[in-house]
């Protein structure tokens, strides 16, 4: 899981431009699935099953985008202005390194500041590609490009981008690859577009009309140092979402989500998270709606370019997500 | 009438925070059994309940939707820390209102508390002298650590414990009238149809989420895709304080909401029935490109249907004291009734928006 | 744990004196059902001039001393200044509330009790710089039925519309300050011991700046005083697990709580140092209220003439001054067992120098 999950990570894959992760990811299911759709917002849609009697469709959905940047401006000195793709925020850009989908890499500066304790907003900085002109930067206004940072294994813990939500990515590939049999209609969604507003679930989710939405994501924790008052850690297991700032997550299925950990013995947690939301939220009001929820993984460190997760969690994710799936269940109202 | 007074008295006693609307849910299934001729309960809770109408023939029989939420705002755990619990809000909140307000834990049984603020002395230097935000506030339920683990856990559901009072005989003060004065409203419209005649059918829909997102109407709209809709919700109230057009008596009857997000022409013959039964109400202006309802997710369901936005006149929305006046709720329930008994199978022509710009005939 | 002191009909008067509504000048509702439970307990029973109850229990043995314990009627309340005719009032408190602590609150105003409920801003034409300012009274409105308004005069008392209850381990109501005084002293007058001439009196204003204590400690110069009273625990949880609460003032689960130093008196050494050894002779658990400020009758007692000794003994209670407060049945119940004992154990030794 450490291998696929690196992977996944270091590969590129800033919102509005996720090819690459989509061929990734496609060459690791495409013998485990049966039908594959890439549709017009570049989602990656891989079903597996059909519905039975007594089993449901189900849409799981991951997001493959990660937060970056996109060129604005190139000036006389080859200094590349630029904005956010998603949430970047200026205290984890300054002195960032980034790499440009055509493998250029620069540095994130600023204009100068009166303080060592400000930082200026994005619209103040800039990449520095090291180019000496306009004319010799191999950058070009439009072009798209991802925080770098190197992986690191701590044993136990991972460090690294884009945790958000290739780990969630993870749990999904591994899910595919090990689940044996189910007897509801299965939809995988790699979806595009997650951080600019759920855009690839929402058209996935109106085509794909699931009857139970569930979310692979990321989620904060609340263990560092004067946190904010969240009751969840690194390491105590996947945690089951209650509610976020975008969603309610259906009772009946964080009742379901509850009860199949505890009969299989898996750890996890509950989520109420007050800043943030997923792609069960678009799932959650589609067409005539869907019952939803949300699996998290939880994380430190989210949208800075050194996230970090427990693999235990995640491990025990795949086991809850492939349980939940294994079985039938029934919702009433 | 009394019946809707005392359903109004019931449900602004009960629970059914978003996303957890089902006790409420039920109280209305048992009302509106006997009024309606079918009901069922959507994916995310909502209930509709349909009352078919007499309209007979080829065409297809029309439809309009009633639309008014059944969920609160309310609030939720994130943490059990020392005996005490952490909270936040669901939907929106003032944080200046809870301190010292009595609540309801929904742990694995109801659990009552208050919700407690710390002194001055106790919070960083960088809120002294300001309101306490709602992170710093706690809720007491007096039980010890071990009892209260045993018992709550996060996300569990808090809902306020106040009982609803009538300050005079017209005037009620309660929680949760911010919706469920409109659900009463729509109960009284259903006891009025069901002694009348009328073609079209009405389903009455009391969504739920409308306070976390309007998810219930989205659903729900889409899933009924009617002709017609109408929105009942509450308006703005006149309130120390306060200033602006858009603040109203109460008690002077149901403010029907005019703008460029509704349809002009329903509600030009929405007001021509108030006039004629003279049936009082103001004309709220909505300039905005949004009315913070459940209009807005219906308006533009699908092909889009054209809706209409009543309001009553409320006051302190969102606190756990919210005010009303009898009349306006039983108005507006009379005001409905009245123009769905006026909807014939030729009424959607007046709705128009006048004849194709091309010159080919459809 | 077996409940001795606090029994079901001792809960009951502490109840009944909650929902009873006596703010600072208005006591006399109160005072009225404390004459009912007492008199046939004690020997003589009269109202001074400012309205204090002051009641009479002979000492049956030699010899004796005059001790005064004071527990106040009177309990934050509100009062109309005001009146708008749309259904609004204009309030301020009489004895400290927080402006904070009542939006959105029902009250009951006047002497037929006419329901209102405390204003508050609605929050989508309240602005967000305007819900970080803290509420003022000329902010607050009370509001009333229209048809009810007419029945409201500027100088009607205005009361918090709070139900006795049991939360957790916790009694939960309004005004347990000091209706738990006041109950505890009903106690101590039904259970007086012999060589205790004791004068019981239930005063007037105390929220008000120890008023009533002040001409009843001189109409009776006592040779020791007692205020029995409630006291602040203020006992939150932390945001931070390093941060320690060292100021809370006194803790509930302590016991009764003995005064050191408040702002009104330094207590004597001399009967602190009894106090603890009675508690710990009969294994009641007490607690020191931290020296700072606050003060009780005790503070007018001891400044009385040439000057009384005297001692406050109050229940640690959570969220006083606001409309719901919360104290402990342990905490009650040790109070109880403390006074008991201690009174039992009073001698003139204790005032000699």
């Amino acid at each position: 899981m450490k291998e696929l999950l690196q992977t996944l990570v270091q590969a590129i894959g800033p919102t509005g431009h996720e090819n690459t992760v989509r061929e990734l990811i496609k060459t690791l299911i495409e013998d485990h699935v049966d039908e594959i759709i890439v549709d017009a917002l570049g989602n990656l849609i891989a079903r597996k099953g059909k519905k039975q009697a007594g089993g449901l469709r189900i849409m799981l959905s991951a997001h493959i985008d990660e937060i970056g940047v996109i060129a604005t401006h190139i000036d006389e000195k080859g200094f590349v202005r630029f904005t956010s793709l998603g949430g970047v925020r200026p205290y984890t850009a300054y002195a960032g390194h980034v790499r440009f989908i055509n493998g250029t890499q620069g540095v994130i500066g600023m204009e100068p500041v009166d303080s060592a304790t400000t930082v200026q907003p994005l619209n103040r900085m800039f990449i520095d590609v090291g180019a000496e002109s306009k004319d010799t930067c191999p950058v070009s206004v439009g072009d798209f490009g991802v925080f770098e940072r190197p992986f690191i294994d701590l044993g136990k813990r991972v460090v690294s981008k884009a945790m958000d939500d290739r780990a969630g990515a993870a749990v999904l590939v591994d899910t595919i690859r090990q689940l044996k049999q189910s007897p509801h209609e299965l939809w995988f969604v790699f979806s595009t577009q997650e951080e600019v507003g759920l855009r690839g679930a929402r058209t996935s989710a109106y085509r794909i009309e699931p009857d139970v939405g569930i979310a692979l994501d990321v989620t904060l924790t609340g263990d560092l140092p004067k946190a904010d008052t969240m009751d969840v850690a690194l390491g105590k297991g996947p945690a089951i979402k209650v509610k976020d700032s975008g969603m309610i997550s259906s009772p009946a299925i964080v009742g379901w989500m509850c009860d199949t950990a505890s009969e299989f013995d898996i750890p996890y947690q509950l989520e109420v998270l007050v800043g943030g939301t997923t792609d069960a939220a678009a799932i959650q009001i589609n067409k005539a709606g869907a019952l939803a929820g949300c699996i998290s993984i939880p994380c430190r460190y989210v949208h800075s370019p050194s996230e970090m997760v427990d693999m235990d969690d995640i491990e025990n994710a795949v086991k809850l997500v492939v349980k939940l799936l294994e079985n039938p269940v029934e919702f009433t109202n | 009438m009394e019946e809707s007074r005392q359903l109004l008295m019931t449900i602004t006693s009960m629970a059914g925070v978003s996303g957890y609307e089902k006790p409420v849910r039920e109280v209305l299934e048992e009302k509106w059994q006997p009024l309606v001729d079918e009901m069922h309960v959507s994916n995310l809770g909502s209930l509709h309940a349909l009352k078919r109408g007499t309209q007979n023939g080829e065409n297809k029989r029309k439809r309009i939707m009633l639309a008014a939420h059944m969920d609160a705002i309310g609030l939720m755990v994130t943490k059990v820390v020392d005996g005490y619990l952490r909270f936040t809000s669901v939907g929106g909140f003032d944080a200046r209102l809870l301190p010292y307000q009595p609540v309801i834990v929904h742990g694995k049984e109801p659990i009552k508390g208050i919700v407690a603020t710390p002194v001055e002395r106790h919070l960083p230097e960088k809120l002294h002298g300001k309101s306490v935000p709602m992170e710093y506030l706690y809720i007491d339920t007096g039980l010890s650590p071990e009892k209260l683990a045993g018992l709550v856990k996060p996300g569990d559901i808090v809902s306020l414990a106040n009982e609803p009072i009538e300050l005079d005989e017209d005037t009620i003060a309660a929680h949760t009238l911010d919706d469920r004065g409109a659900v009463a409203a729509v109960n009284e419209c259903l006891q009025i149809l069901a002694q009348r005649v009328h073609a079209w059918d009405v389903v009455a829909v009391a969504t739920t989420q409308e306070e976390v997102g309007l998810k219930g109407a989205f659903t729900s709209g889409f899933a009924e895709n009617p002709d017609l809709a109408i929105v009942i919700d509450m308006g703005f109230a006149k309130e120390p304080g306060a200033s602006g057009y858009y603040l109203v008596e109460m008690g002077e009857g149901p403010c029907l909401a005019y703008g460029p997000v509704l349809n002009y022409q329903l509600y030009a013959e929405i007001e021509k029935v108030a006039k004629r039964l003279e049936i009082p109400y103001h004309k709220e202006i909505n300039p905005g490109g949004r009315t913070g309802t459940d209009s807005d997710a219906i308006t533009l369901t699908r092909e889009g249907i054209p809706t209409a936005l009543f309001s009553i006149p409320l006051r302190y929305m969102h606190s756990p004291y919210e005010i009303i006046h009898y009349d306006d709720m039983e108005r507006t329930g009379r005001l409905l009734a009245e123009f769905i008994c006026s909807l014939d199978i030729d009424f959607m022509e007046k709705l128009s928006q006048g004849p194709a710009a091309s010159s080919e005939e459809k | 744990m077996n409940y001795r002191y606090t029994t079901p009909e001792v809960i009951g008067l502490l109840e009944t004196l909650t929902l009873t509504n006596g703010g600072s000048g208005d006591e006399k509702a109160v005072r009225d059902l404390l004459y009912q439970e007492i008199k046939d307990h004690v020997d003589s029973i009269r109202v001074d001039q400012l309205g204090n109850m002051i009641v009479h229990k002979a000492a049956t043995a030699t010899p004796s001393m005059k001790v005064m314990v004071a527990a106040h009627m009177d309990e934050v309340s509100l009062m109309v200044v005001d009146k708008k005719d749309e259904g609004f009032l204009e309030v301020r408190p009489v004895g400290g509330i927080d402006a904070n602590a009542l939006s959105a609150k029902p009250v009951v105003i006047g002497k037929d009790s006419i329901p209102g409920v405390f204003s508050a801003r609605t929050i989508h034409i309240t602005s967000a710089s305007e819900r970080k300012s803290l509420l003022d009274y000329e902010k607050l409105r009370v509001s009333v039925g229209k048809k009810k308004i007419e029945k409201i005069n500027p100088g009607d008392y205005v009361y918090f519309m709070t139900p006795f209850e049991r939360l957790g381990d916790f009694f939960a109501a309004k005004a347990i300050d000091d209706r738990v005084g006041c109950a505890n002293l009903i106690w101590l007058l039904k259970n007086a011991p012999g060589h205790i001439d004791l004068y019981g009196v239930f005063t007037v204003q105390e929220e008000l700046g120890l008023r009533g204590a002040k001409v009843a400690a001189y109409q009776i110069m006592p040779d020791l005083g007692f205020a029995f009273d409630a006291t602040p625990a203020i006992e939150p949880p932390l945001m931070d697990s390093n941060e320690h609460n060292y100021a809370y003032n006194t803790q509930t689960g302590r016991g009764p709580a003995i005064y050191t130093v408040d702002r009104g008196q330094v207590h004597n050494e001399k009967v602190i140092f009894l106090i603890r050894k009675v508690a710990e002779k009969h294994d009641i658990p007490y607690q020191l209220r931290q020296p700072g400020g606050g003060g009780t009758d005790s503070s007018a007692i001891h400044m009385t003439g040439s000057g009384i000794i005297s001692q406050s003994i109050s229940v640690p209670t959570r969220y006083l001054h606001s409309p719901i407060s919360m104290m402990r049945q342990d905490d009650w119940e040790h109070t109880l067992h403390l006074i008991d004992t201690l009174f039992s154990e009073l001698s003139p030794e204790i005032i000699k120098e």
